[in-house]
């Protein structure tokens, strides 16, 4: 092989093979990644079952709108001013804006009353 | 009289024997070239890890150039003949990869995998300077081994010239150390010429966080992937991997520091003593010597215009989100290179931290570097 020949060879050769190499790793990264994403997202949803959906709000602002959310997914005023009163007692007096409220879909082998229980004696340690 | 005539002919001999009248001028020469080497490494602090033993094994060998020699019958050979194997067999830039490995964090790469094309195009270094070098007349082996200075990584051009251009290996190692130090100063210019104010005053996204699995799995399927495609580049790339793999699993943190620490500071020693002892005088002082030297900066030029130019490319395509100025970080000298990103972006725009998003291309570019030495031990092994 003569000596222009051989320097194209070698540049094509090295050009597109590091470039196909690593454009072979960015598209293997880019699905692992989204694998092991979405793993880790379908671990942390049957870790954490999902009860209430609460967040810190401003002081002051009313606790109107979110009964209305609530009664549109179903549950009847009695039950979300009951829920409404469990989450004052727990966070303090308007501390906390209850946005929506959702009926949990995790099966848990143990009722939610009896794991309160467990949290209240085991909050100690 | 017989016991002032036995210490006349002692002197004598020992004077004979003494290398001031044994060593030709070239070994005095190298001796000044070496002691010009230790003062860059000590002062200036030019990568001091490794060209300070480069330039005291240089020092020994045009001293004593017997330190070197190849055993003869009934006749050992000399001490750094015997560290030298672990060169000359492709052992200790393996071993240093490992440690390197272990020290690196795939996470910016990970977290933005489009960095690999910018590691990919930073080794056009490489390939041009393989074009020039055979232009200048050396043989594709050689041309080869001078090209792998512009992947910027020391541990990979020592493996390749250890197999394509052996005799070579002292020049292109004191060439490659060297301009990896001159990093700071080769590379801003370049990057200012190829881009606009405008190009370098972007700020890029924040990257998203990694998690361990994926730290994990990455050194795994990287190592899969290139070792069955291109298996010459299996001992650097596999060593570099497990090296990574040591630091991510956290569950050998034994040898994780071991291979950071001590097997990384030894070999580092027996390389750099050894490598520097090649550089004899009959090899440096050579026309061929400096051609390697004008051909390492252009190496190293060319491969900084590749990733820059790049990294207008993925500028344009992405409306703006990438800077360009990360691309010059593809030439593997980890991590300086990515500091010279984030110095020259701040430069612009004081309040633009490009450091961690340049250290995606940076750390592909030890991989794109690995890959490319494949290739041409492939080729032209």
């Amino acid at each position: 092989m003569d000596n222009f020949t051989l320097c194209l060879t070698v540049v094509i050769t090295g050009l597109v093979v590091v470039f196909t190499v690593l454009v072979l790793l960015i598209c293997i990264i880019k699905i692992y990644s989204a694998a092991v994403s979405k793993g880790l997202k379908l671990a942390e949803r049957r870790k954490n079952p999902k009860l209430l959906v609460a967040e810190k709000a401003q002081p002051g602002e009313s606790e109107s709108e979110p009964e209305h959310q609530a009664q549109s997914s179903g549950e009847t005023e009695e039950i979300v001013a009951v829920i409404a009163a469990a989450v004052e007692a727990v966070y303090g007096d308007g501390a906390v804006e209850i946005k929506s409220i959702k009926k949990s879909n995790t099966p848990s082998s143990r009722p939610a009353w009896s794991m309160a229980g467990i949290y209240e004696n085991t909050r100690p340690f | 009289m017989e016991i002032l005539n036995g210490f006349a002919d002692a002197l004598v001999g020992l004077w004979q024997s003494s290398g001031i009248t044994s060593l030709p001028w070239q070994n005095y020469v190298m001796i000044a070239v070496s002691i010009v080497l230790i003062y860059l490494a000590i002062k200036k602090e030019f990568e001091p890890l490794l060209l300070l033993p480069i330039a005291f094994g240089m020092l020994l060998v045009n001293l004593y150039p017997q330190i070197m020699a190849a055993p003869t019958d009934g006749q050992n050979g000399g001490l750094f003949y015997y560290l030298y194997q672990g060169v000359k067999l492709g052992i200790y830039p393996p071993l240093i990869f490992l440690g390197i490995g272990a020290m690196t964090d795939f996470g910016p790469l990970i977290a933005n995998p489009k960095s690999f094309i910018l590691g990919a195009a930073a080794q056009l270094g490489i390939f041009v300077t393989f074009v020039g070098a055979m232009l200048l007349g050396f043989t594709p082996q050689e041309a080869g081994s001078i090209g792998i200075i512009g992947g910027a990584d020391g541990p990979t051009a020592i493996f390749t010239t250890t197999i394509l251009a052996p005799h070579l290996l002292g020049p292109i190692a004191v060439a490659a150390y060297s301009y990896m130090a001159l990093v700071p100063i080769i590379q801003p210019p370049i990057m200012k010429l190829l881009t606009t104010k405008k190009e370098r005053m972007v700020v890029m996204e924040q990257l998203r966080p990694v998690s361990k699995l994926e730290k994990i799995m990455f050194p795994v399927i990287v190592v899969i992937l290139i070792a069955l495609f291109l298996p010459d580049a299996a001992p650097l790339v596999g060593m570099l991997m497990l090296g990574n793999l040591f630091k991510e699993s956290g569950v050998v943190d034994r040898i994780c520091k071991a291979a950071q620490n001590e097997l990384m500071n030894i070999i580092t020693i027996f390389l750099g003593v050894t490598v520097g002892a090649t550089a004899t005088g009959e090899v440096f002082l050579s026309p061929d010597t400096l051609k390697i030297i004008v051909l390492g900066l252009a190496a190293f030029s060319f491969g900084t215009a590749g990733g820059v130019l790049f990294g207008k490319l993925m500028y344009k395509f992405t409306g703006g989100k990438v800077n360009p100025l990360i691309g010059s970080a593809g030439v593997s000298a980890v991590p300086m290179a990515a500091r010279v990103s984030q110095k020259v972006g701040q430069q612009e725009n004081p309040g633009n931290f490009l450091l961690m998003h340049a250290m995606g291309p940076n750390v592909s570019g030890v991989i794109g570097s690995a890959v490319a030495a494949g290739v041409l031990i492939s080729v032209l092994g």
